[in-house]
């Protein structure tokens, strides 16, 4: 937003919109209202720094621009597939004697947080997986251009 | 169309590829661990599998498959708080890159450290809805599903977590 156009004189009768800066910097605002925001923005200067400042937030943010998987996912996916129950949640425990005092205490908080991975062990099979595809932006176009329709060998 | 099973299994595996780095970019900012984001990634995609069955297509699978690795996630983070194992990884995965200064790469490599380490110290609920609102573009109401709350609640979580991030990254923003 451009500095030069803000003008401090401005009349605050239509109140300031410093709570709607994030939602419409966000598009979560309609376009009607989207507007009505910046254009008090450009000419209020208490909304307009604030905008800037939300601005400026997300673009420190940006700066993270976050990691890739250390190797594909699917293999291990598909091996555990294969296996019955076991597995699902290997017991979380690397920490050795530290952990052991405190795990008295929290055996409960522990077990439920495994529990919580075990329990979801719902069995499923590979026809079911098809009512994901069309939600999930994987269409059977791709999976024919793949390839992988015919076993998922194509690598 | 009929689909085989192998076709189906072709199809899974499609959709593995195709979602592996969503998951796992919101798992590692989560967790601040990419081998914890690793193996609750392929755990994500074995509760898909499991849960597949269950899914109804209402075009809302984002925040399905988000909503899974959210409370994956965060059943992690409970357990970890609980043995105290909280790690913070230096950011080394990057390649460098060959067109940028050092000094260049130092300051960026600084910055994106100073604002892994505010995400960390956010609340879990906070640094979740940042996470999927900013990093994985997910709407506000994408970000309530998957949270299982509602808009408001997404949007007061998400102006808290900003006044923190603010707050903790003041110096880089007097850097800009
Ligand atoms: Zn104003």
């Amino acid at each position: 937003m451009n500095e030069s156009t803000v003008d401090d004189s401005m009349e605050l009768s239509e109140g300031h919109v410093t709570d709607k800066i994030r939602a419409c910097l966000d598009g979560e605002l309609a376009p009607d209202e989207a507007a009505r925001v910046r254009a008090h923005c450009a000419r209020c200067r208490a909304c307009h720094r604030a905008w800037t400042e939300i601005e400026n937030l997300y673009r420190i943010l940006e700066s993270d621009t976050g990691a890739e998987p250390l190797r594909p996912v699917w293999p291990g996916v598909r091996e555990r597939i294969g296996e019955p129950r076991r597995g699902l949640a290997r017991f979380p425990f690397a920490v050795g004697a530290s952990a052991a005092a405190a795990a008295g205490l929290l055996l409960g908080l522990l077990l439920g947080s495994v529990g919580e991975t075990l329990g979801s062990r719902a069995e499923s099979s590979w026809s079911e997986v098809g009512t994901l595809l069309t939600d999930s932006g994987t269409s059977l176009d791709d999976l024919y251009l793949s390839g992988l329709a015919n076993g998922g060998e194509s690598q | 169309m009929e689909r085989t099973a192998r076709g189906d299994e072709g199809a899974f595996r499609l959709l593995v590829e195709r979602w592996e780095r969503p998951v796992f970019g919101f798992l590692e900012r989560m967790l601040s661990s990419r081998e914890e984001a690793q193996d609750m990634s392929q755990e994500t995609f074995l509760r898909v599998f499991a849960e597949a069955g269950r899914y109804r297509p209402d075009g809302r699978f984002r925040s399905w498959l988000f909503r899974i690795a959210g409370n994956l996630a965060r059943s992690r983070l409970r357990r970890d708080r609980v043995v105290r194992w909280i790690r913070l990884e230096p950011l080394l995965h990057d390649p460098p890159d060959p067109g940028a200064r050092a000094d260049d790469l130092l300051e960026r490599d600084e910055k994106r450290r100073a604002v892994r380490t505010a995400l960390a110290r956010l609340p879990d609920r906070q640094r979740q809805a940042v996470v999927l609102q900013r990093y994985q573009g997910l709407s506000y109401r994408e970000v309530a599903a998957a949270m299982d709350t509602t808009v408001p609640a997404v949007e007061s979580l998400l102006q808290r977590a900003m006044a923190l991030l603010k707050k903790e990254l003041a110096g880089e923003r007097k850097e800009q």
